[in-house]
């Protein structure tokens, strides 16, 4: 049974929904954001099993999104990353990445701030990395990830075949996952990482993303040591 | 009569748990592979009665054929050429009775020679049946395809057949293994592990995934239907 060297993903669903159920304006991020601070938090300060943690904070899909609500995502984001550029676990062990197809259509403020946090985090000596998946989707990601192939093997004419760690070394996020959460009630992957999630423990929980707790993760946690993983076998 | 909201043209299907069952009927474990092939049976008829048209499972995993006693695997491949062979000589078999066009696909070239000929001469058989599709991954892996796809596609490109700067998802997809049909609406795992253990992960990204607790060769009718019903649900509920 794998108890460390963790990498989970979370799908945060459900914060419209959230809004409208307790008449809060679409729009206003807040309770979101709060509990995605407290989540990252707990996560790289109480669970040391956990070296890796990627959240799809938005899709490639809602990238071309007309939408009020997707400017507020992206002042949300921004909101974040100035954050996260303060806290000293950033400084100290923690890698932050940005990752996403669609980066180049997310706002230049939003942009400046993802490279000056991976400026800051790449003397990062740290096991820990936390990705943050914008403009982001698993399909974009193997597409993308061919056509790098495809460039790399004209630029090596005598390489008879790619090999698999050529193919994977062009995905964005490399590390396989252990653990999927999606919160918010569906239960599908919407193309989330889905060269990763070959072996990943599934979770899928009604509670909506603003209501999200440390708690509740923590036993999905206990869960997750119970379930029996065979890889196959 | 059935009421069922919206039925899933395409599922696809985890058949797990035979071997968890037989063992807890103090069995050889993989005797349960022999009720899992007859619930298979079971499962392309009651998916006609509800009108889905179309079924995928997921019978060997490349994961399994490396990974798996070789005991397990001869009796699998040994399985697996009966069916064949039923299927080829009795003309009232349910593929026939139900015109159920076949399928296999996953890395084939790595199963015994006499049960690749098996499997073309079935496709052969049915290839003009059209009262519905079953589709079985047989040696297949979701990773192994999209290499497999990627290697494909890079070396067309070396060979200028197609533009490595514009390939779309419609001209990947030729490239997979499950070129030709359409995604599935939904994925039913039985046996109660919650994961995709490498099924298809480009073509489920829309599915609805059902898990069931039940072994395989245990899930009955009623079950089945029910995971069709709680589809149409999710459909009123979330939409597409």
């Amino acid at each position: 049974m794998k108890e460390e060297g963790l990498h989970i993903g979370i799908i945060p669903d459900g914060s419209r929904r959230w809004a409208k159920l307790n008449n809060v304006a679409q729009g206003d991020w807040q309770q979101s954001g709060k509990t995605t601070d407290d989540i990252v938090r707990h996560v790289f300060t109480k669970h040391p099993e956990i070296d890796e943690l990627s959240i799809w904070a938005m899709s490639t899909e809602n990238v071309d999104r007309d939408d009020y609500s997707k400017n507020l995502v992206y002042s949300l984001l921004e909101g974040k990353l100035k954050d996260l550029l303060e806290i000293p676990l950033v400084e100290k062990s923690l890698k932050v990445n940005v990752v996403g197809s669609r980066l180049g259509d997310v706002p230049q403020s939003v942009k400046d701030l993802t490279d000056r946090i991976a400026a800051k985090t790449k003397e990062s000596r740290g096991e820990k990395t936390l990705n943050i998946c914008i403009g982001y989707g698993g399909k974009q990601e193997i597409l993308d990830a061919v056509m790098s192939s495809s460039r790399w093997l004209r630029k090596n004419p005598t390489v008879a075949k790619i090999h698999k760690n050529v193919f994977e070394k062009f995905l964005m996020i490399p590390k396989p996952l252990d653990i999927v959460i999606r919160t918010g009630g569906e239960k599908r992957l919407s193309g989330f990482m889905l060269y990763q999630i070959e072996y990943a423990e599934l979770f899928f929980v009604d509670t909506l993303w603003p209501d999200f707790s440390t708690r509740e993760f923590d036993m999905i946690m206990d869960d997750f040591r119970k379930r029996e993983r065979r890889f196959g076998k | 009569m059935i009421f069922i909201l919206a039925v899933p043209e395409h599922i696809g299907i985890i058949p797990d748990g035979n071997r968890r069952l037989a063992r807890r009927l103090m069995k050889t474990p993989w005797k349960g592979h022999e009720w899992g092939v007859e619930k298979i049976k079971s499962v392309v008829e009651w998916s006609r009665e509800l009108g889905i048209k179309v079924i995928t499972f997921y019978l060997l995993s490349l994961e399994n054929l490396e990974k798996r006693p070789k005991r397990e695997i001869d009796f699998l491949f040994r399985l697996a050429k009966k069916e064949m062979e039923s299927i080829l000589n009795d003309e009232g078999h349910m593929i026939h009775k139900n015109r159920v066009k076949v399928r296999f696909f996953g890395r084939l070239e790595l199963l015994p020679a006499e049960l690749q000929e098996g499997m073309r001469d079935v496709m052969k058989r049915t290839k003009n049946y059209s009262g519905s599709f079953l589709n079985l991954a047989i040696a297949y892996g979701g990773r192994q395809e999209i290499l497999d796809a990627a290697r494909k596609i890079a070396s067309d490109a070396k060979s200028g057949a197609i533009d490595p700067e514009r390939i779309s998802e419609e001209t990947w997809r030729q490239y997979l293994w499950t070129n030709g049909f359409a995604d599935p609406d939904l994925i039913i795992r039985t046996g109660g592990e919650k994961r995709l253990s490498n099924f298809m992960p480009f073509q489920t990204t829309y599915s609805e995934l059902f898990f069931m607790d039940n072994f395989w060769p245990e899930m009955g009718k009623k079950d089945f239907t029910a995971a069709v019903r709680e589809f149409g649900e999710r459909q009123r509920r979330f939409g597409k």
